[in-house]
């Protein structure tokens, strides 16, 4: 007579494979093209009509010198910026983190429910090192075919503000981010030009 | 008595299976998986093309869709390194070189780590993700990947 119901073997070798397909290592889509990437491409990239590549280029450093980014490399030969900025953020409580803040409030009613309530309109601290990078790219044979950059960003969140522990690691995919970086860099292209 | 000499073979059987997981130090950055010409075929493809300024230009961008960050471009060395964060650390450096006189050959490399449960990064050496992104820098050039050697 065998250990187990055929049932409950089968829940048993579903836990497993599920146990070991979690130990995996580089998950399968990981240099895969997927039916995002058109999208993320277009949000990501912004045309300027008319503008030289190498003016593009300038404008792009001036943007995040204002911005208080490090230029840590450049190659101007192929358009490459890449810099980062360390800065701390507050984002609003997320529901586990206010339940459990009110944990406490059992313990320290009424105190504990004030505290929550100052938590919550706080915010959450998040120490982080933004890091991105743009690229140019001119879009035909002359300046007046103009210029195109494209901005890829992504954060290393830390647990702490001395940044030795790493909380989270991610890519900026916010519309908002693009919406605003690419503002702030049609009035530097604009200043760039003004001077040539 | 029996039980000393069990606990005695047990510890200098443990010992000895320890020491053989050690690694000399200065020789721990030649460790590798898999057969060196077996890693270099995955890692490496032929293009039909000799412009090599838009063949970098292409990777980058290849790069980008794949939602990396580009850490560093060299233009004169023919090479591009980025990172990706995706809730995991994939860090890649993609080398081009001219190979005949109507080829090039993009060799890609890439380790992969865990940041956030502080794992060591180790070389990616299985072919398939290697496939994936010469599938993607082919599209982008508009030409064929070919395998070498």
């Amino acid at each position: 007579m065998p250990l187990l119901p055929p049932p409950a073997r089968t829940v048993l070798l579903a836990a497993l494979l599920l146990g070991f397909a979690g130990c995996g290592g580089v998950p399968v889509d990981a240099l895969r093209l997927t039916a995002q990437s058109d999208q993320n491409r277009a949000r990501q990239t912004r045309r300027f009509e008319g503008v030289a590549e190498a003016t593009l280029l300038a404008a792009t450093a001036g943007v995040l010198q204002d911005l208080g980014f490090t230029l840590d490399e450049s190659e101007s030969k192929l358009g490459v910026i890449s810099a980062s900025r360390k800065l701390t953020s507050r984002r609003p409580m997320n529901g586990g983190e206010i339940a459990k803040d009110l944990a406490w409030s059992i313990l320290w009613l009424p105190l504990g429910l004030g505290m929550t309530a100052i938590d919550a309109a706080k915010g959450v601290k998040e120490p982080q090192v933004v890091r991105l990078s743009l690229v140019t790219h001119r879009d035909g044979a002359t300046t007046a075919s103009g210029s195109s950059v494209r901005v890829t960003a992504q954060r290393v969140v830390f647990a702490d503000e001395r940044q030795t522990k790493i909380k989270s690691v991610e890519p900026l995919d916010d519309p908002l981010f693009y919406q605003e970086f690419f503002a702030r860099l049609g009035q530097s292209v604009f200043l760039e030009e003004q001077k040539t | 008595m029996n039980l000393k000499i069990i606990f005695l073979a047990a510890a200098l059987l443990g010992s000895v299976a320890f020491t053989g997981c050690m690694t000399n130090p200065a020789l721990a950055v030649f460790d590798q998986g898999g057969t060196q010409l077996q890693l270099r075929s995955f890692q490496t493809r032929a293009f039909d093309t000799t412009d090599r300024e838009k063949a970098l230009r292409t990777v980058i961008a290849t790069m980008q869709d794949l939602g990396f960050v580009i850490d560093k471009a060299d233009a004169t060395l023919g090479s591009v390194s980025g990172t990706k964060l995706a809730n995991y650390e994939l860090r890649m450096t993609v080398t081009v070189r001219t190979h005949g006189a109507t080829q090039l050959l993009v060799r890609a490399s890439a380790q992969f780590a865990d940041p956030r449960h502080n794992t060591a990064a180790v070389a990616i050496e299985e072919p398939a993700p290697y496939r994936d992104f010469f599938a993607a820098l082919a599209k982008s050039l508009f030409l064929s990947a070919q395998d070498v050697g």
